[in-house]
């Protein structure tokens, strides 16, 4: 083994640690905001679950018999609100007995909140994922798989450089591949 | 008797179609790699199978679907093996003692040995599939309205408590996926129902779509969060086919294990994962004097789970033709294709004239044989297709996701809505509510809220007249006691009332 194969070796086994440390960071903050996020999302998700109860009731009472199209959505929805609730009291009650330690929420404590809930590199590839998305119909499938798989290689790679002309390569092979299976063998033509 | 015997020469009819063999083999090897990579599970795999086959002709689609489902429960113990990262749920268990053997260098011998057993217990669950399907469509046929509104209820219920975490979660999504079912226009009465006059949402949102985007879409973007734990390992790939100890040294567990696999995977709600966990943790309290500790390479343990697992899929494929009620997320899938095919699953399938049921038993049958040559084959290519490192994987899937959600109907609204239950099934996932009963309560929300409606009129109009129906017809009885059985067991309540029991 040369001098070369071991740098690399101790620098891969660095990086590994250093990523480590960063996960168990990410583990200790998405503790440390377990209890605000968490109720934050049952909120949504009960406001979500009334606001579709309402007209799932009103369904119901404009034809209130045994075979009544809103007699289902009613009951699910009531379901759904029955079980955020029982979770919501779950958390509370958890957090009373443990004492609070988001007591005063401020815009920074939110930032990292935020941050924690949806960490950079997914709030980025969410993002680039809806544009792809959006974009399929105005510049078509195979230019927009084509930067997006492009963009989200380099991305998840830290932007290094080096990584550019592979990201290229499996961008434009899948494309390739897509096309001969998809739409050549399955003639299932892409927007 | 005279079923099983129609049923098997109602399945001689696949030889006169030889092209079904070469899809079953397309199936299986799409399925297999497909299974072994990690973040594409066996349900992915037949999402985007099922949406490429959705204009293909009744058996090639199901043909290519079966082997799809075969291989991919077999494909997912080769990560688990090689990565420690199990390709699929079915395949945690086989990671325990995989894992450790490929530490060792034994990376091959692990594989062969998964290879065989997987066969084996396949092929014990097809056996199966013909001799105990006919018996329980007999007995499905006693069921009421009522009955089929409560196993549907229960199967839910069993997938959220078997999955762990919260069960009030669990429940809601569970709640949560039934919503999502009903939207559409109602089959009764032809009321729009949360449609907001779109004409997209008038047939329902396409499952295939949802479920491509809460299991691609959404466990991609959670992977994101910490995806450069996973490390990439040389393996030792030189030797494959295992000594003939090795493949049939093991019988005793081979045997139980299968058993215990048919038997869970056969209950609606469960699958492959739970099967493979309880037939694990038997073996390991019945090996008396394992030559290696369970945890640490025990062959018996790898035996275990991979010959349960993939007897499993024998299993959870009577509940769905027998009773219209998938066994698990995958099985849903193929129900979904079946339908898109107009075929009606239930009691009456088995004595369908086209003789479909019989087919589907030889397809399944069939998979499981030719898994053995497939199996063994490609072991060293795989190895480097698992090295795929996720900064690249990961993308690919989120573009195999779009491709799949706009197969299916080649509708760009599947990929609009695919997306979005991608992303609000991410926030579901960090939040721990698990997105299996969300599928299957939107697969089963039809089945459910037909039922209950036939129910009710049947009992005109009257609750208490359908809860007096329950309780006093012997098999809605069993069903319901099982449903409240499972919820008190959830809230800590028989907990509470055995500990009153023993005070007093």
């Amino acid at each position: 083994m040369s001098i070369g194969d071991l740098e690399h070796d101790a620098n891969d086994v660095v990086f590994e640690q250093t990523e480590e440390k960063k996960d168990s960071k990410l583990e200790q903050d998405e503790k440390k905001t377990e209890f605000v996020r968490e109720l934050f999302f049952l909120i949504i998700l009960g406001a979500a679950s009334i606001a579709l109860l309402i007209p799932s009731i009103q369904m119901w009472m404009n034809k209130p018999n045994a075979n009544a199209p809103g007699m289902f959505p009613t009951i699910v929805t009531v379901g759904m609100l029955l079980c955020d609730g029982i979770a919501l009291v779950q958390l509370l009650g958890k957090k009373t007995a443990e004492g609070s330690d988001m007591d005063e929420i401020g815009w920074e404590k939110l930032k990292f909140i935020i941050g924690t809930e949806v960490p950079f590199t997914v709030f980025v590839m969410m993002a680039a994922t809806l544009l792809y998305v959006a974009s399929l119909k105005i510049i078509g499938f195979y230019i927009a798989t084509f930067i997006y798989l492009t963009f989200a290689i380099v991305f998840l790679y830290k932007g290094d450089r080096s990584k550019i002309v592979q990201a290229l390569l499996v961008a434009a092979g899948m494309d390739l591949v897509v096309y001969i299976v998809i739409d050549l063998i399955f003639q299932i033509h892409m927007p | 008797m005279s079923t099983i015997i129609e049923t098997f020469t109602s399945g001689l009819l696949v030889f006169s179609r030889p092209e079904l063999l070469l899809y079953i083999l397309g199936g299986l090897l799409f399925g297999m790699y497909a299974g072994a990579m990690p973040g594409i599970s066996a349900t992915m795999a037949i999402s985007l199978i099922v949406s490429l086959s959705y204009n293909w002709p009744i058996y090639s689609a199901l043909a290519v679907a079966l082997g799809c489902y075969v291989g991919a429960v077999y494909g997912g113990s080769r990560s688990a093996i090689l990565l420690n990262v199990p390709g699929t749920p079915a395949a945690i268990a086989t990671a325990f003692d995989g894992y450790p053997l490929a530490k060792q260098g034994k990376a091959a011998k692990a594989l062969g040995i998964t290879a065989i057993q997987s066969v084996i217990g396949g092929i014990i669950g097809s056996i199966f599939l013909l001799v105990a399907a006919p018996l329980i469509t007999r007995f499905a046929l006693m069921f009421a309205s009522r009955d089929y509104f409560l196993l549907a209820l229960m199967g839910i219920m069993l997938l959220v408590s078997m999955s762990g975490g919260s069960f009030t979660k669990g429940m809601f999504s569970g709640f949560l996926g039934m919503f999502i079912g009903v939207i559409g226009m109602d089959s009764s009465t032809a009321t729009q129902r949360f449609t907001f006059d779109n004409i997209y949402l008038m047939n329902g949102i396409s499952s295939v779509a949802i479920i491509i985007g809460i299991f691609g879409l959404s466990e991609s973007l959670v992977q994101m969060r910490d995806f450069r734990k996973v490390t990439v390992r040389k393996q030792d790939l030189s030797r494959v086919i295992p000594s003939f100890h090795d493949a049939f040294g093991y019988l005793r567990v081979t045997i139980e294990s299968s058993l215990i696999g048919v038997f869970v995977g056969a209950l609606p709600g469960t699958g492959g994962n739970i099967a493979a966990l309880i037939s694990y943790d038997r073996a390991k309290k019945s090996t008396k004097n394992p030559a290696v500790p369970f945890g640490e390479g025990a062959i018996e343990g790898l035996v275990a789970s991979e010959s349960s697992n993939n007897a499993a899929v024998g299993g959870a494929i009577i509940p769905m033709l027998t009773l219209g009620i998938p066994g698990d997320s995958a099985t849903a899938l193929l129900l979904a294709c079946m339908t898109a095919h107009g075929v009606v699953t239930g009691p009456t399938l088995i004595n369908s004239q086209d003789g479909i049921f019989g087919i589907i038993v030889m397809l399944v049958l069939l998979a499981n044989i030719f898994l053995l040559p497939v199996s063994l084959t490609g072991i060293k290519i795989f190895s480097k297709i698992v090295e795929v490192p996720k900064q690249i994987l990961l993308p690919l899937i989120i573009v195999l996701a779009t491709v799949g959600s706009f197969a299916a109907k080649k509708n760009i609204m599947d990929v609009y809505f695919m997306t979005g239950f991608g992303v609000f099934g991410y926030f579901l996932s960090i939040h721990k509510f698990k997105t299996g009963p969300l599928v299957l309560g939107m697969i089963l929300s039809q089945l459910l809220e037909l039922n209950l409606r036939r129910s009710l009129v049947g009992a005109f109009g009257s609750v208490w007249t359908l809860l007096g129906q329950m309780v006093s017809s012997p098999i809605s009885a069993i069903l319901t006691l099982v449903v409240v059985l499972v919820m008190l067991g959830q809230f800590g309540i028989l907990k509470k009332l055995k500990s009153v029991i023993r005070k007093s």
